[in-house]
């Protein structure tokens, strides 16, 4: 059932998953003068705002419809995580191989990503997922998918900071955004069993 | 055996409450739930559905708590809405798919013969159907997983009659196997007082009566008469009171009055009325 529901979702938002990070790509070629890296995480963080706003705003759509079948919302929960984690991990390879690459033909020697770079990017994806899984169910949730647009603004202010970390400080904040993951990721769950679906 | 039972239920809005209701649906019945709009009718249908989460209460499916079984009881009930909730970009081809992949008894060629039947396209995107034809296909879905309970939430608001003759149709034809129920709620009690074995009566998240339709309808009579002849109705079979040009209108409690005094027979409209706008208090 897991697997059905996946490539349903999968189906329907095909244009949007694949086309975004293509998208995002163009309009980071400017970043690329400033670092590669920081292009990735540009890359990134609109490719993952865009896949948690159309992904949730589906699932919102379609609730009526999903919460009369005979599935367990553990298993929608499954689906959900499971899908955009997915999609949030094809994302950061794509961003580190691009960059990568282009880093590669810019500078005439092979540039292999930094374990910071990794780490960071892991970070930046937790981060947008959290503040989508916590935001999404508060009284103007809906407006959050508003923020395709102004999260990956946001997070340029903040990709200049956390850029200039040290790789310490950068293991310790994976692990701050490991944990407010698991957090929201909680909260989602016992608050959508609780839910009412109007 | 009872195909619904729904114990001292309530569920708490802003400005609405669904109080402490109860009422059962028998296998091989169908039930109308009645009311008027805002009543609870489709709270209730929520609440049973787990859609809306209760406060407080019993329900029983099939004898079977409806949330700690809420999985398997899923897949023997089928519901309509008075909106389609499917997505409005498929066709009915599509969802033919998705639901034959989401439910483990989805029975295609069944499927395929009602939409036949009620004359639904097979490759028209549901964003074009008129309202009629969403309901039909919305009974096609509802019924294609060989369910043994349907929810209908006025499932006939706003057809014109011929749907809503075919739609009873489908209905009756549903009912032909015992073990099957219906609770149908609606506003044209019409439908019901053609197709209804219960009729249950909600009114400001109450349940006023939920009793046999025959009992209701040939339990109660309607007397008229002036104030001066209205003296020989007792005043304990009197449920409700309507003052109109001439006189007055009771319901009335036939068991209690002299079976020589003639009497109306009431329809459930009449019913709804009184015990509305009526009630003696």
């Amino acid at each position: 059932m897991k697997q059905m529901l996946f490539r349903y979702y999968e189906q329907e938002l095909s244009a949007w998953i694949l086309f975004t990070p293509l998208v995002a790509s163009f309009f980071a070629l400017p970043l690329l003068f400033e670092g590669g890296e920081f292009a990735a995480y540009f890359i990134l963080s609109i490719s993952i705002t865009v896949l948690c706003a159309t992904y949730l705003d589906l699932r919102e759509s379609q609730l009526v419809m999903t919460s009369l079948f005979p599935i367990s919302k553990k298993t929608f929960f499954i689906v959900d995580i499971s899908f955009i984690g997915r999609y949030a991990l094809y994302y950061i390879l794509y961003t580190i191989v691009v960059t990568s690459v282009i880093q590669t033909l810019l500078e005439q020697q092979l540039v292999l990503p930094s374990a910071k770079q990794i780490l960071l990017s892991i970070v930046i994806s937790f981060l947008i997922i959290s503040i989508f899984l916590l935001l999404r169910r508060i009284k103007y949730g809906y407006y959050v998918n508003l923020s395709m647009f102004f999260i990956p603004l946001a997070f340029t202010q903040l990709i200049s900071l956390i850029i200039r970390l040290s790789t310490f400080h950068s293991i310790l904040l994976f692990f701050s955004s490991l944990v407010l993951i698991i957090i929201a990721a909680s909260i989602t769950y016992f608050r959508e069993n609780r839910r009412d679906v109007t | 055996m009872n195909a619904i039972e729904v114990k001292n239920v309530s569920k708490q809005f802003k400005n609405f409450r669904l109080n402490n209701i109860s009422f059962t649906v028998e296998s091989g019945t169908i039930a109308g739930f009645i009311g008027q709009n805002g009543a609870g009718k489709s709270t209730t249908i929520k609440v049973i559905l787990n859609l809306l989460k209760k406060i407080e209460g019993d329900i029983l499916l099939f004898g079977k708590d409806h949330i700690a079984h809420e999985v398997e009881l899923k897949a023997q009930i089928g519901v309509v809405f008075d909106e389609l909730h499917v997505p409005e970009n498929f066709t009915t081809k599509e969802l033919d798919v998705l639901y034959g992949n989401v439910y483990p008894t989805w029975d295609r060629p069944y499927f395929n013969d009602l939409l036949e039947q009620l004359d639904v396209q097979k490759y028209d995107k549901i964003k074009t159907m008129s309202k009629g034809t969403k309901m039909k296909l919305a009974l096609s879905l509802a019924l294609a997983h060989r369910p043994k309970l349907l929810l209908l939430d006025e499932p006939t608001a706003g057809l014109d009659p011929i749907v809503r003759d075919e739609v009873l149709g489908m209905l009756q034809n549903f009912m032909e196997q015992e073990d099957h129920a219906i609770l149908f709620s609606s506003h044209n009690t019409t439908d019901l007082e053609k197709i209804a074995d219960t009729i249950t009566f909600i009114h400001e998240g109450e349940i006023l009566f939920s009793e046999n339709k025959d009992d209701l309808l040939y339990g109660y009579g309607i007397w008229k008469g002036s104030l001066e002849e209205a003296k020989v109705i007792p005043n304990h079979s009197i449920v409700g009171k309507r003052d109109y040009l001439f006189g007055v209108e009771y319901l009335v409690m036939r068991e209690f009055v002299n079976p020589v005094i003639e009497l109306q027979k009431p329809t459930i409209d009449d019913l709804m009325l009184f015990f509305v706008k009526g009630r003696q208090r």
